[in-house]
């Protein structure tokens, strides 16, 4: 859950984005890489412009969090792996790669690829790049992910092997995932001291010029390594903060791509001419509500469980929003088979009842009903949205909510060291492993363990999804894991949602992984976009 | 009149001193975590990244110390680095300012060129049709607030008229044309609404005098109208709306943040409240040092405009 940095003005469901089970080529070598996609009737040209609703604090992927940066970094940077449509792991930079132990990856790098200053990519660049981000001073918040490093060797140009201190099953979805993994140049982070205003990638766009709260203008790298791509000559990423002013701007054709989280979205663009609207392919980012299990009542499971059946799951996703949503644990339905399908089948205390909410309350001792306390923040009008009916549906059961409302930043540090009266609620966002969802907000041992809870189940599942590299003995320790939190109802997920895209019919060759993150993950989407003129 | 100048800027000094002060000290008032939300919540809570972070960001140090550090290289010239983007604050002031500038001079221009004279209008014909029809139009301007004018010039905008550029920002220094075309319409979102309080103002003063002594005696003197109008009536008038309308300038200088906001112009407004919302000490710091030195200054620029009005106004 490395989320809460610069989190989008409505909802960080944008900065989700969709894997499944990648893990499967664990343990074999890897096939060699197909031919790079050939132009399948792509014509060249014209400048693709994305309306984007925050400026980013500067582009270096490896220094900021925040969503809106990635967003931008990912068409510049590559990384060694990448995911395709399919969501399953490929060959990036990396050409091949080859498990050697539990411990030891090697992988066969790509020859011929040229940094866009113009020296030639090679293996020390690897090696540079983790060891900046394990480097203190670059203070980068994927310095943790990276700690499983024992050691990184480039014993040739084209070779890079990474010795781990420890099995660790999430590591190759982390060397696909954009953010997590670019590899950047030690040249041009030395000579500008970080890259969050210059850049320099391997990707198939180069940065030409950022303006903050204005413009990010990429233009074509000519010398990309799939030949013939990108299509497009250039990208842009304007920043518009207001939605009504995105999507006058949509109408008026001077935008090409944006994307929202309001249900409304398809009422407020109806009637303009030219433009299609894309629906989710799959619900991943989620809400969450944690209880301060510190002192009582929330220490007992009966009165969790009385707030966990007391509301009404399908209710909320029906009018929150509209039914574009799907009921949710922390693994969202969108990375079946690790998570759950979307309904409550085989989640305890899920199914709505308010008579078995009182009669758990009763148990408890609380006859007469609750009073306690929801903190949302008003950054996120959906999220309040969620807390109103939470709250009506709650009454019912006996639960009586004050809602309170607390500006963002310090919602964010109540939240993650359980500082609130009764209950805290905030938007969530995908994580690209279920490790990486689950394991540093459920265990015991965390700091930032949600609400202090302690369950030596939960932290017996968390260490072993993280170990066990067989796919199929993972997902059977996640779906386990995440039956068993339910039970216990130590953290409630009201649903699961996504983004509506939006594009002008004059944008063609797009196409967006299921539940992707829109505005981000599309890198092997942009490239692949022409637009018809 | 030298003297008073000096005098005024030299006050300057301990206000800017103070407001800084008292900025640094809010700012670490308000609940909230800028590690966190820096890094974001796993990383965040990493000690050794955590304290990484702080140390670099001097936060280990006791207030007084970071006020202290912060001065010192203020007054060397240097307003330091946002603690959030690393972008040199000095840098992005230079970026933002500009644009909140040009904006809050098209529009004061703009209210200024409607509203004076459609409040001499409305005060010569006091009382008929064309009194009542800009009384109309300034309360629609006042009630309606500017953001909401705004949004319906872009949706309108883009609806009837997609060729216009209603969105975003051109530099000046790029293209001086291209760059107030780009403005126009959010100067003039924000310009009519002042221009009906400076409306309605000027025909509040412009009756006031138009009643006293020296009018009449001026009419009686037989001078034409229209001398008694713009000469004798105007001048004497227009010091209330001067004061009026430099406060209102003051306010523009600062930052038209939902204007920014709505029409995706990249100023002060947008700059400020984001730097707060991630409690960027640093280019608050920075952005507050510049705003309060201009607000001085206006308000200096509105102070010897009154002599300019009125010569019987003097400074001691």
């Amino acid at each position: 859950m490395t989320d809460g940095t610069e989190h989008p003005s409505d909802s960080p469901t944008r900065r989700a984005f969709l894997e499944a089970g990648a893990l499967a080529l664990l343990g074999l070598a890897a096939p060699p890489l197909a031919p790079p996609a050939a132009a399948q009737g792509g014509k060249r040209g014209g400048t693709l412009v994305v309306a984007a609703d925050v400026s980013p604090p500067g582009l270096d992927p490896q220094k900021s969090a925040a969503a809106h940066s990635w967003m931008i970094a990912e068409h510049v940077y590559s990384n060694l792996l990448r995911r395709d449509a399919k969501m399953s792991i490929v060959g990036d930079l990396a050409e091949s790669w080859q498990v050697v132990n539990d411990t030891t990856y090697v992988f066969k790098l790509r020859r011929g690829v040229v940094w866009h200053h113009g020296r030639d990519f090679m293996a020390e660049d690897v090696k540079y790049s983790f060891e900046r981000m394990l480097d203190e001073k670059t203070a980068s918040p994927w310095r943790s992910n990276w700690q499983i490093i024992d050691r990184i060797e480039a014993p040739d140009r084209s070779t890079v092997r990474f010795v781990i201190k420890r099995p660790f099953a999430p590591l190759l979805s982390y060397l696909a995932t954009p953010h997590y993994s670019a590899i950047v140049p030690r040249d041009v982070v030395e000579k500008h001291g970080d890259l969050q205003k210059e850049a320099s990638g391997t990707g198939p766009f180069m940065l030409e010029r950022f303006v903050p709260d204005n413009t990010a203008v990429l233009k074509r790298n000519p010398k990309y390594y799939e030949a013939g791509l990108p299509y497009l000559d250039g990208l842009e990423y304007r920043i518009i903060p207001d939605e009504a002013a995105r999507l006058a701007a949509l109408r008026a054709g001077s935008v090409h791509y944006l994307w929202s989280v309001d249900p409304l979205i398809d009422r407020q663009l109806q009637g303009a001419a030219g433009v299609t609207l894309r629906e989710p392919d799959g619900y991943c980012a989620q809400h969450g509500m944690a209880f301060n299990q510190t002192k009582p009542p929330f220490t007992d499971a009966r009165v969790r469980r009385a707030v966990s059946v007391g509301i009404n799951r399908k209710e909320i996703i029906a009018s929150v929003l509209r039914g574009h949503g799907a009921v949710s644990t922390k693994i969202p339905p969108c990375d079946a088979p690790f998570g759950y399908s979307g309904d409550e089948k085989g989640l305890p205390y899920y199914v709505h009842d308010s008579a078995q909410a009182k009669r758990l309350l009763g148990e408890a001792g609380l006859g007469g009903g609750l009073d306690t306390t929801l903190e949302v923040s008003p950054r996120f009008p959906q999220t309040v949205r969620t807390a109103e009916v939470m709250k009506e549906q709650l009454a019912a059961a006996g639960i009586r909510v004050t809602l309170k409302q607390v500006e963002w930043g310090a919602q964010l540090k109540n939240f993650v060291r359980t500082e609130y009266e009764g209950m805290s609620m905030i938007p969530l966002v995908w994580q690209p492993d279920p490790d990486a969802h689950v394991y540093d907000i459920f265990h015991s041992g965390s700091k930032i363990n949600l609400g202090k809870f302690k369950d030596a189940k939960v932290d017996q599942l968390l260490e072993q999804g993280r170990t066990t590299l067989d796919r199929d003995k993972r997902v059977a320790i996640y779906r386990e894991l995440q039956r068993h939190m339910a039970d216990e109802a130590y953290l409630i997920f009201p649903y699961a949602s996504g983004a509506t895209e939006a594009l002008r019919d004059t944008v063609k060759g797009y196409v967006s992984i299921p539940g992707a993150q829109p505005g981000s993950r599309s890198r092997e989407f942009f490239k692949q976009t022409w637009l018809e003129r | 009149m030298a003297t008073y100048v000096g005098k005024r800027l030299l006050l300057l000094i301990p206000t800017l001193l103070g407001v800084s002060v008292v900025a640094f000290l809010l700012i670490h008032l308000i609940p909230g975590d800028l590690v966190t939300i820096l890094l974001g919540i796993t990383a965040g809570q990493n000690d050794q990244t955590r304290q990484a972070l702080i140390h670099a960001l001097h936060l280990d140090r006791p207030l007084a110390v970071q006020y202290l550090l912060w001065l010192g290289d203020v007054l060397r010239g240097d307003l330091g680095h946002s603690l959030v983007s690393g972008f040199s604050v000095r840098d992005e002031l230079a970026r933002s300012y500009p644009v909140t500038l040009q904006l809050a001079l098209m529009a004061m221009t703009i209210a200024l060129a409607v509203g004076i004279p459609l409040g001499i209008v409305a005060a010569t014909r006091a009382g008929r049709t064309l009194d009542a029809s800009t009384r109309v139009f300034s309360l629609l301007f006042i009630s309606a607030p500017a953001f909401f004018i705004g949004t319906v010039v872009i949706i309108a905008g883009a609806r009837y008229a997609p060729w216009l550029p209603t969105l975003g920002h051109v530099p000046f220094s790029e293209s001086p044309g291209r760059s107030v075309l780009h403005m126009l319409p959010a100067a003039a979102s924000l310009g009519l609404a002042i221009s009906a309080i400076i409306a309605r103002f000027t025909r509040g003063s412009m009756l006031d005098v138009l009643g006293q002594d020296f009018v009449r005696t001026a009419r009686a003197k037989g001078v034409a109208d229209a001398v008694v109008v713009y000469k004798h009536t105007l001048r004497n008038a227009l010091i209330p709306v001067v004061a009026m309308a430099g406060t209102q300038f003051v306010y523009l200088i600062g930052g038209a943040v939902i204007i920014e906001e709505v029409f995706a112009l990249p100023g002060m407004g947008r700059l400020v409240v984001n730097a707060i919302y991630q409690r960027d000490y640093t280019m608050i710091q920075g952005a507050v040092l510049l705003l309060t030195s201009a607000a001085v200054l206006v308000n200096l620029a509105v102070d010897l405009l009154y002599h300019v009005i009125d010569r019987r106004i003097l400074y001691a």
